[in-house]
């Protein structure tokens, strides 16, 4: 046990100096160039795209949910028989009702 | 007689305010020394906070563009250098928090981690066995650092990639040197405790 904690300490050691090690990264001598680029690109990023996805999901998802509302909420308000509504999606979709034992009456 | 500044290597710039008034007035020649000047710091800043070379060096750009566009702004009463350092890791944090964390993300960084370490770790006549344990362990150093509050991760960040002292840690994060040393003891003990862990896990 207390050579297992040892070794666990030595490790703990290491890894800390591990950073002492580090070799600093030398820069990109094409940067300015980069840079200059960059900005008569208007300084935008190419990461600049990402944030695009992450506003138009909410603003796609509110979307949604509000055009679920506005086609779900007439049935659940409907207080007219069965007919009246089918008659109401028939004309405005210019169909005829058909009644649904017609289907079944093979006679 | 103004001593020249040797940090500037133009003649133009004797000193670091008339340098400072090149930049404001957007002389291109200046803005390319002062990239040329401070690419390297500014870099392994980033480097520190994003631990992976491509992400860095587009965080690069980004400072720089930034530093351009506030030049104006830049009042003095720091020096340059502390300037850039601040606005580096003001940078660098926004990323990191704009960042989506996922197991998946975690998972793919953990595989090229190794491809980046070895661009980090000096050979120093090490075995390739030696190499590959030291890469290991800057990985699971590098995993430990993230999960630090923001500003112990800055603080130590600072600290081991750019190697500033406490005092110019100090400086770029506007805290007196007591707070940056509590800063930094507090950073360690919480890395220790979860090298601890991570470790403790893998001898079981």
């Amino acid at each position: 046990m207390k050579k297992q904690k040892r070794n666990i300490e030595e490790e703990i050691q290491k890894t800390m100096a591990s950073l002492d090690q580090h070799k600093r990264l030398e820069g990109n001598p094409f940067l300015y160039t980069r840079i200059k680029q960059r900005m008569s690109d208007g300084g935008v990023s190419k990461k600049a795209g990402s944030f695009l996805p992450s506003l138009i999901q909410p603003v796609l998802f509110v979307g949604l949910l509000l055009i679920n509302v506005y086609t779900i909420y007439p049935l659940l308000t409907n207080t007219s028989s069965d007919e009246e509504y089918l008659q109401a999606i028939a004309e405005e979709y210019n169909l005829e009702v058909i009644e649904l034992t017609n289907l079944y009456n093979f006679e | 007689m103004r001593k020249p500044n040797p940090k500037f290597n133009n003649p133009t710039y004797l000193t670091e305010t008339s340098f400072i008034d090149a930049l404001k007035s957007g002389n291109e020649a200046a803005f390319q020394q002062l990239v040329s000047t401070y690419q390297d710091k500014v870099l392994n800043t980033c480097y520190g906070f994003m631990t992976n070379r491509e992400e860095a060096e587009d965080l690069t750009q980004d400072v720089f563009v930034e530093v351009f566009r506030s030049i104006h702004n830049f009042k003095g009463e720091s020096k340059l250098s502390t300037w850039i350092y601040r606005i580096a890791v003001s940078k660098s944090l926004e990323e990191i928090r704009s960042r989506k964390r996922q197991k998946r993300a975690a998972y793919f960084k953990s595989l090229i981690g190794l491809e980046v370490a070895s661009e980090i770790v000096a050979s120093n006549n090490k075995t390739p066995h030696e190499l590959l344990e030291d890469q290991q362990r800057v990985i699971i150093l590098q995993e430990a650092i993230e999960k630090l509050v923001e500003n112990q991760r800055t603080a130590f960040t600072l600290h081991k990639y750019e190697q500033l002292s406490y005092k110019e840690v100090a400086e770029v994060m506007k805290l007196s040197l007591p707070a940056v040393e509590s800063l930094m003891h507090r950073a360690k003990m919480n890395l220790k405790k979860d090298l601890y862990n991570i470790y403790k896990k893998k001898l079981i």
